[in-house]
């Protein structure tokens, strides 16, 4: 198999380029999305250079603590991006949000990394970094869509809640609806995904192993391991997001502290 | 001759404020068991508040309420709420049917044949009990809601504007069934006139 070709500088830039139509849309239609779009451009990639960086020497080094620590920073972005795009404020939900995703993590690398690619050594650098981050990252995703329609929800709903806490007398059968509810919402879009993936979908981990290399049947079943490790961890964090996150949100007569949202 | 009545609610001295608003001053009430009390007065005048103080929805600045001889407090609201059924004014419910209906509210076999006894005194036929609640008017679809809060058997019910989406015909039956009841306690805050006059006691409130 060939080797990937490079991208020199140039073409980098010339690369870039082509982000003129959408900003020729935005400024067409009015769509005041121009300043924040060159924004993520430019967070993007400062991030995505500095990591290259980061990751030319991290894996290098392939030391478990310094692997460890770079998916703990990792956590710590996801939880602080969650909490800003969700609307959320901080004090209620940093201490469930960080066992949620934390949790959710062990599990899912000790599973896929441990159990499935049967590794002798889980925290490698060059599967525990990348697999780490790509369901931290959807997970971030889905924690954010998830979070905001559940406490939206209940906070829109207030009738319907109190409703069932009264009538069913249980607290759990009072959430249930709003927690199925924002679930749904969350993970639909995956669902979708994973339904037309290779399709019409081309998933990004598979186009870049195959540039970079690998057999496509190979490409292909980490991809289909990925989707589904990035499917239950998200899940998963996301369901122990809104259960921890109810310890910390309601007093002791079931009522929701609208505090908790920022306006 | 003595005669004592039993109070299934008592709200002694209970004052509620949402910062410098006053909403409540103060406010006695004892309710008596299998008896029916209207809260009447205009809009902003307290009356849904006050259902919601008796769930614990809302907090009173000063005051106790009592119910069934259990203080409201945050260690007994699970044993007060076991003793009430409510029924809101708008609920936008999350089902489409009232099978849905039925397991959201997890009534059991027993309940569910008093659900189809309360839908027959409603006049809810079988036919449209089974149409998908967008078929149905507001009105019809409130009165499945009644049926099936009522067959949850609590001894306290607690409504807020319960007539506002019924005809004068399904008023009419929801005073036979509910306020001619004596074996439930039953507290409403309406605007309905006839509603109220048919209640034991109209406690009158003003803004």
């Amino acid at each position: 198999m060939k080797a990937i070709a490079n991208i020199d500088t140039i073409h980098l830039i010339i690369g870039y380029s082509i982000l003129i139509i959408p900003l020729i849309i935005f400024w067409y239609f009015k769509i005041k999305l121009t300043k924040t779009t060159i924004i993520a451009v430019v967070r993007m990639s400062i991030q995505l250079l500095l990591v290259a960086l980061y990751l030319e020497y991290i894996f290098k080094l392939n030391n478990a603590y310094i692997n460890i620590l770079w998916v703990l920073v990792m956590i710590g972005v996801g939880i602080s991006t969650t909490i800003k795009r969700a609307s959320l404020k901080p004090k209620y939900f940093i201490i469930p949000l960080v066992l949620a995703l934390f949790s959710s993590l062990v599990l899912i690398d000790a599973f896929f990394l441990g159990i499935v690619l049967k590794l002798k050594y889980v925290f490698e650098a060059r599967y525990f970094i990348p697999i780490s981050g790509m369901i931290l990252g959807n997970a971030m995703n889905y924690n954010i869509v998830g979070l905001n329609s559940y406490f939206e929800g209940l906070i829109k709903e207030e009738n319907l809640y109190y409703f069932l806490l009264v009538n069913t007398n249980d607290n759990k059968n009072a959430l249930l609806p709003f927690i199925g509810k924002s679930i749904k919402k969350a993970l639909s879009p995956l669902i979708g995904t994973m339904t037309v993936m290779g399709l019409i979908a081309l998933p990004g981990m598979m186009t870049g192993q195959i540039l970079g290399g690998s057999p496509p049947a190979t490409a292909i079943k980490y991809q289909i391991l990925i989707a589904v490790a990035i499917f239950s961890g998200g899940s998963l964090n996301l369901t122990l997001s809104i259960i921890f996150s109810n310890l910390f949100v309601f007093d002791k007569f079931g009522r929701l502290n609208r505090k908790i949202i920022k306006k | 001759m003595f005669c004592a009545y039993y109070f299934m609610i008592k709200i002694n001295n209970i004052s509620l404020s949402y910062g410098e608003e006053v909403v409540l001053d103060n406010l006695s009430c004892d309710i008596p068991k299998g008896q029916s009390i209207c809260f009447w007065g205009p809009s902003g005048s307290g009356k849904s508040s006050l259902l919601k103080l008796l769930m614990g929805f809302e907090i009173p600045s000063s005051g106790k309420i009592i119910i069934d001889d259990i203080l409201l407090s945050e260690e007994n609201i699970n044993e007060i709420r076991k003793k009430i059924g409510w029924i809101p004014q708008n609920i936008n419910l999350p089902v489409n049917n009232t099978t849905e209906l039925i397991n959201l509210l997890y009534l059991d076999k027993e309940q569910q044949k008093k659900f189809r006894f309360y839908s027959n005194k409603l006049e809810l036929d079988n036919n449209l009990l089974k149409k998908d609640f967008h078929e149905i008017s507001g009105g019809q679809k409130q009165r499945i809601v009644i049926a099936a809060v009522l067959s949850l058997d609590k001894p306290v019910l607690l409504m807020d504007e319960p007539t506002s989406a019924l005809d004068t015909e399904s008023v009419d039956n929801l005073i036979n069934l509910i306020l001619k009841n004596k074996t439930l306690t039953v507290i409403s805050a309406s605007h309905d006139k006839k509603w109220a006059n048919a209640n034991d006691l109209i406690l009158h409130l003003d803004q």
